[in-house]
């Protein structure tokens, strides 16, 4: 069990910078998922805590000590890889105990920490079968066995289910979650899925390009988001982001307005955030549009809403039995509490 | 799948593969024949008289010592130069696969000898091991060690091989090189955090893996030993001194065209052609079956 203290961590590929500093305070037992699009660095922030790549600035600590010039071997994690890693030539249980012979453990030690993990993974009865005769969900297993027959003071996960079937990783993360909560070993999850970030993160730190968009729980995240980046990425379906511009009386958004809530105290041209699912069946200060698209999702219902003279259409989450054809008019009413301001210029959130 | 294309005209296809099957029957199947056909022949030294034997040129050779002992000669040069040839290679490919900087020239040096012919790289060694001239010879001579390749033959079998082999290491070096890259990174890295040393990941990790490369490599050695080494060794030994160096092949060559028995010699070619017939389906039977864990 221990913290993870990551400051100032930069790294650069020659003469591309794509960590940009870095800081994260893990505390102990923590889940923190590192969530971000393809290519913003979250593998190589991963691997750098591993000590599969090396850090070109900064430091990382583990339980108080800076591990950066330690092997992996020696810093106390275990990895569990999107392609699983297993050794194909080895049985499971090879597999598992590989590490723990490494540790000079006896044997009888190893064959009982092996059959244990093997137990709470139920994956006892492959323990003699070789990889390639598992499938994706049982190779997953054994993975997360091999790591956790380690005793690692921290578990580092880099996308491991995102080579499984959907139904699948909704399991699979739910399993990995309970059994991080009962073991309480400090966990950095890495994935680009925005929902597995949601459903499982203690603290989400939101990535981009390489800088740290936001820390915070999910919720603080969700209902609090620092800037449009995060606000986009984080909420299924994302954000409706609308140009507007606030007058004293009016927002006006494409040839229509409505008046300014009262509250919001922000003038001139701004960008306009709103989720679809807050978005209310009412018709005081409504816009008009008319329904271009239609997903039905079973609980609920999609709507694409196209108004003059707005870029994008507008996707309005409603409840499921409404009853809708595509090129009728819809009038748009917002909860006017829950509309997010950003500046078009810095992307940053304003109100 | 497979998609087959199907052509309107029929005579296109015959016509696509005509030229490999000329050379082939030209240069393969007729020649073949033509050593089986004479195999069965007996033929005096000026080709005035030839009479039908039947096996008798086989059964003397059962009979023959010295076909026997290039026999035995032969396993041991071929296992040799396979072994120390690819002790190398992998030795080389293993190191190469750590290398970061300037990885381009190593292995482009590695590969080089592989573009000398066998008769360049004999002479090349032959110089090398001059008994009067070479530098090696020098320094071995500085060592209290006289070498004489032309009188000893323990010498010269040992210079075959060492030449032999070192005309493959490129091959294998390339295909070792190989087969490690595509084993995948993290598995490397796996072990790494599982706390293996470069040493233990070789020995439980690398070397496992490429094993389906190193049998088929094997058979690919043990080939080129028994057939492509003609060249070295008739630069360098010419199969002396005595016969200590006379491989199968050599003997072929010895016994046809310098001794002029061409009846022995085409059932000697005979008996090499079925034992390389036999490791290429050894080989293709274990390809084939393709090794998957
Ligand atoms: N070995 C490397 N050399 C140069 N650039 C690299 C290397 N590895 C990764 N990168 C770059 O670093 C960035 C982050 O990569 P990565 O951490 O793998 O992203 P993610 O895991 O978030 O998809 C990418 O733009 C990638 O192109
Ligand atoms: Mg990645």
């Amino acid at each position: 069990m221990s913290d993870i203290k990551i400051e100032q961590l930069k790294k650069s590929y020659q003469s591309t910078q794509v960590i940009h500093g870095i800081d994260i305070d893990i505390r102990d037992g923590e889940f923190i998922v590192l969530v971000g699009p393809s290519g913003c660095g979250k593998s190589t922030l991963l691997r750098m805590v591993a000590g599969l790549e090396t850090i070109s600035e900064g430091t990382v600590q583990i339980d108080g000590a800076v591990v950066n010039d330690l092997e992996p071997k020696d810093r106390g994690i275990a990895m569990v890889f999107q392609n699983y890693a297993l050794y194909p030539h080895m049985s499971v249980y090879d597999n598992m105990a590989y590490g723990l012979k490494l540790m000079k453990l006896p044997k009888a030690e190893i064959e009982q920490r092996v059959q244990q993990v093997a137990q709470l993974l139920q994956i006892e009865d492959f323990l003699d079968r070789r990889p390639s005769n598992l499938s994706g969900g049982q190779r997953q297993r054994v993975a997360m066995g091999r790591a956790i027959v380690r005793k690692p003071k921290v578990f580092l996960f880099d996308e491991p289910l995102s080579n499984l079937d959907a139904a699948l990783r909704v399991q699979m993360r739910m399993q990995i979650k309970t059994l991080q909560r009962n073991l309480g070993v400090t966990t950095l999850y890495v994935t680009h899925d925005q929902v597995e970030a949601m459903t499982m993160a203690d603290r989400l730190v939101v990535l981009k390009d390489g800088i740290a968009a936001q820390i915070g729980t999910p919720m603080e995240i969700y209902d609090d988001p620092h800037n449009q980046f995060v606000a986009g990425f984080i909420g299924s379906p994302a954000m409706n982001f609308i140009d507007c511009e606030v007058t004293e009386d009016h927002i006006v958004i494409g040839e229509q307005r409505i008046s300014r809530p009262p509250h919001v105290n922000m003038r001139g041209k701004l960008v306009l955030g709103i989720r679809p699912e807050h978005f209310i069946e009412e018709n005081t200060s409504a816009l008009e549009g008319e329904i271009e698209m239609i997903e039905k999702l079973g609980a609920s219902i999609l709507l694409y809403v196209s108004c003059k003279n707005v870029s994008q259409a507008i996707v309005i989450q409603c409840e499921g039995h409404l009853n809708v054809n595509i090129g009728d008019t819809k009038n748009i009413s917002f909860d006017s509490h829950k509309l997010y301001f950003f500046d078009p210029s810095t992307q940053q959130r304003v109100y | 799948m497979l998609k087959r294309v199907h052509y309107r005209s029929s005579y296109l296809p015959y016509l696509l593969v005509a030229p490999q099957i000329i050379i082939t029957i030209l240069f393969f199947i007729w020649p073949a024949a033509q050593a089986l056909y004479q195999s069965f022949l007996l033929q005096d030294a000026f080709g005035l008289s030839t009479e039908f034997v039947w096996f008798d040129n086989f059964i003397e050779l059962y009979d023959n010592p010295n076909y026997l002992n290039s026999f035995a000669r032969t396993g041991f040069f071929s296992l040799a130069v396979a072994s120390l040839s690819m002790g190398f290679a992998l030795f080389f490919a293993a190191l190469a696969d750590r290398v970061i900087k300037g990885s381009h020239t190593y292995r482009t040096l590695l590969i080089i000898p592989y573009a000398v012919a066998p008769v360049l790289a004999g002479t090349l060694w032959l110089f090398l091991f001059n008994p009067t001239l070479g530098i090696i010879t020098y320094f071995l001579d500085t060592f209290g060690i006289d070498w004489n390749h032309k009188l000893n033959s323990a010498q010269a079998m040992s210079l075959v091989i060492l030449a032999a082999a070192w005309k493959q290491i490129s091959y294998n070096f390339l295909f070792f090189i190989a087969a490690m890259h595509s084993i995948p990174k993290s598995l490397i890295e796996a072990s790494a955090i599982d706390g293996a040393g470069p040493l233990h990941r070789f020995r439980t990790i690398i070397f496992p893996l490429i094993s389906p490369t190193t049998f088929f490599l094997l058979v690919v050695n043990i080939i080129y030993a028994f057939f492509d080494t003609f060249g070295i060794i008739h630069a360098i030994t010419a199969g002396g001194p005595g016969n200590s160096t006379e491989i199968l092949v050599y003997k072929v060559y010895n016994d046809g065209f310098v001794g002029l028995d061409l009846g022995g010699s085409a059932a000697q070619s005979v008996i090499l052609m079925f034992i390389v017939v036999v490791l290429t389906v050894v080989q293709f039977k274990y390809v084939e079956r393709k090794v998957q864990y």
